[in-house]
């Protein structure tokens, strides 16, 4: 759990009273004068306070050599950059006329071979969750080290903020993926309050939290799908959901459990192990926003156990205010899946279902005719285009074979003006749980009106040097004129949005000279993919999780800079 | 006691091993019947992998409690005709026993740090007398059960 602001617990407490009571002989020199018994105790004393400061200091590792960070400017609002999701950062200044300009600023080594938390940038400071350490602010031009705030647990999510009355501080909410949501002060990192939303006792959250209004919206998620590994576990009877938490003091005001009824038990083998259902339907993509219509949009994964739910693989519509739900639009029924059948372990369901969640964020978006969207994207490689008021379908394209891997797996991106959905396709195998038909490994581009191909941009292959598959996994990003792709090989590609012309690319699959010391390689682009923020580019290259290459490099490029960083 | 023969290195390991196959497998029988891992709620809990070492010495207990105590031997030394005695050749108390478990349990623990430690305890056992470092801590050392007859044997 995230300290209180100091770290010092019922253990370190013993251990300074176990100091009093044994005199250590620590600070000899400076109480030498003193009688022998005036001594023993002023020396207890001064290694007493001692172990208090440094067990009992606050738990932010303050660097004032870079000083407090800037709270202007923050970007981006939302994990998919706007509440709609789009994943269009209009105030991008990166374009097609300096895009060969663009060149790696710094680099960064996070502590973690499998990154999944999008940084937070304000006029001069990066906010990253940084593995195991817990989240840095860094100074923008230079990567120095602003302050550390520490955490038990990995920030599996962006950051997002919300300013505080008077809009002078600015605080940080948070998912640490197996504890809760917590909040931080930006200026500082002292820890505020802690959130543990939700039904379910191993709750998993992996989706990134969207704050408005004073709202934080919390997607659910299960551990059980890996407990299930377990043959002595019954699974499984827990619920994925969505929550709404108090910005101010992190208070429940409604949760909403994707599984309605509770479950009940379905069997039992080796005589006393019970399993149960239904089960699952997790929430690990961010939600969606519609201001106009007071609903908050999200797509839900597979069951874990049968019967399977009528809510699975369905995208979800929930009233703002309470969290009832307005409508609910199934896409794949009987899709019941867990790890245990990666090991063939008892607790798989039968019949497996194929694995096609709906992870990447619905995207929101208005035409130019002034009719609004909703479009989700399924790792079976669908795309669905709803419209938002119902649900009603109102067209459907398949642009890949799709599988457990995607498909469409992390995130589209949208420019409604143009009228343009860009889908990055995985396609990646995925043994027993890959999609039927020919894999079609690439970026497409589709019209938002009809969902008619207008463009696709092939991945290739570069095999034998490394994994021969150059699949789009990752979430994808637009700048007003730009698309920018990272693929499972660790090239980062930028294509023209108009014509899918491919315009500038990086190799990260490489090791790197970081600006924190730290051994650092890239790898995979998959997760959250990039952020573009006014001339900067911010993506982090490696993901270990499904056999992926793994790499810890935090790349920061930026229009003009020079290869400095470049091993 | 003077007739009393030290059990061999075989014997003794073999003995070992027995106990840490039966042990794991009354393990996961009380497992199954206490539903110790079964349920979400068994997760919630930060130290709910400690439930895995306590199942481990209940296990133990459930086995080797009574024949330690009555004869000084668990399942495999009783199967392997061998013996824990105290050097004066009495029968060891209950805390010995217990000590002693400690390191049994250890070997579970091999691919640990702790692991370093059940080296060396074992790596002992080529001593002369054949005493682990369990042994030595708890001046107990490990006899075959026929030692009598033996020796009237070869008296005879």
């Amino acid at each position: 759990m995230v300290g209180q602001g100091v770290a010092c617990s019922r253990r370190h407490l013993m251990v300074l009273l176990g100091m009093m009571m044994t005199a250590p002989e620590i600070g000899r020199a400076s109480v030498a004068h003193r009688p022998r018994g005036q001594r023993a105790a002023c020396r207890t004393t001064i290694a007493a306070l001692m172990l208090t400061l440094v067990l009992c200091s606050p738990r932010v590792a303050a660097q004032p050599a870079c000083g407090p960070p800037g709270l202007q400017q923050l970007a981006p609002v939302a994990w998919g950059f706007d509440l709609e999701n789009t994943r269009l950062a209009k105030k991008s200044t990166i374009s097609r006329g300096n895009i060969g300009r663009l060149t790696l600023k710094w680099v960064y080594g996070l502590a973690t071979d499998q990154p999944r938390s999008m940084p937070l940038v304000s006029g001069d400071t990066m906010f990253v969750g940084d593995g195991g350490r817990g989240i840095v602010a860094l100074d923008r031009e230079s990567g120095c080290e602003r302050w550390r705030a520490p955490l038990d647990s990995e920030v599996g999510s962006s950051i997002s903020f919300a300013r505080e009355a008077g809009g002078k501080e600015v605080r940080l909410v948070v998912a640490m993926r197996d504890e809760g949501i917590f909040a931080l002060n930006a200026r500082d990192g002292e820890a505020g309050w802690f959130s543990k939303p939700g039904d379910n006792p191993v709750p998993l959250y992996s989706g990134s939290p969207l704050v408005h209004n004073n709202v934080v919206y919390v997607p659910g998620s299960s551990l059980e799908i890996a407990l299930s590994l377990n043959p002595f576990y019954g699974c499984c009877e827990t619920s994925g959901g969505m929550s709404a938490i108090s910005v101010e003091d992190g208070a429940v005001l409604w949760h909403r459990r994707t599984i309605p009824g509770l479950p009940k038990v379905t069997g039992r083998r080796l005589l006393f192990i019970e399993t149960h259902g239904p089960s699952g339907a997790p929430v690990w993509g961010a939600p969606t926003l519609d201001r106009k219509r007071g609903l908050l949009f999200f797509g839900t994964g597979q069951n874990y156990s049968h019967p399977a739910s009528a809510t699975s693989d369905a995208i979800f519509a929930l009233n703002t205010s309470d969290g009832s739900v307005a409508w609910l639009r199934q896409f794949t029924a009987n899709d019941a899946y867990n790890l245990a059948c990666n090991a063939g372990g008892p607790n798989c369901p039968d019949p497996v279902g194929p694995d096609i969640d709906f992870g990447a964020p619905p995207v929101l978006v208005t035409l130019p005719g002034s009719r609004d969207l909703l479009i989700a994207g399924q790792k079976s490689g669908d795309v669905h285009a709803m419209d938002p008021q119902t649900g009603d379908v109102v067209w459907q394209r398949k642009l890949g074979r799709g599988g457990a891997l995607g498909g469409i797996h992390w995130g589209m991106a949208a420019h409604s003006q143009k009228g343009i959905l860009v889908v990055p396709m995985s396609d990646l195998y995925a043994g027993d749980l890959t999609g039927v038909g020919d894999a079609r490994p690439g970026v497409h581009a589709l019209d938002l009106e009809t969902g008619r191909t207008l463009w696709s941009h092939p991945a290739s292959a570069r095999c034998p040097d490394r994994v021969c598959w150059g699949g789009f996994s990752a979430a994808i990003s637009l700048s007003p004129e730009l698309v920018f792709a990272g693929t499972l090989d660790g090239m980062l590609h930028v294509l023209d949005l108009q014509t899918g012309e491919l315009l500038w690319s990086h190799d990260s699959w490489r090791n790197f000279d970081a600006i924190n010391g730290v051994p650092t390689s890239g790898g995979a682009f998959d997760a959250h993919g990039p952020l573009l923020v006014d001339d900067l580019l911010i993506v982090s290259s490696g993901y270990g999780s499904f056999s992926q290459r793994p790499g810890n490099a935090l790349l920061v490029f930026q229009i003009g800079a020079g290869e400095s960083a470049d091993e | 006691m003077s007739d009393r023969t030290l059990a061999g290195r075989g014997r003794r390991l073999a003995a070992t091993v027995i106990d840490l196959v039966l042990v794991v497998i009354t393990g996961f029988a009380l497992l199954l019947v206490t539903g110790a891992l079964e349920d979400a709620e068994d997760y919630a809990s930060s130290y709910f992998y400690l439930r895995i070492p306590a199942l481990g010495v209940a296990a133990w207990l459930l086995l080797n409690g009574a024949p330690l105590w009555r004869r000084g031997q668990s399942i495999g030394k009783l199967i392997l005709g061998i013996r824990i005695v105290r050097l004066d050749g009495d029968l060891p108390g209950p805390l010995v026993h217990l000590g002693r478990a400690f390191f049994f349990l250890l070997l579970y623990a091999s691919a640990t740090p702790l692991g370093v430690l059940a080296l060396i305890d074992h790596v002992l056992i080529l001593r002369a007398d054949r005493r682990c470092l369990h042994d030595l801590l708890l001046r107990t050392e490990v006899v075959r059960t026929d030692a009598g007859e033996q020796a009237s044997a070869e008296g005879g």
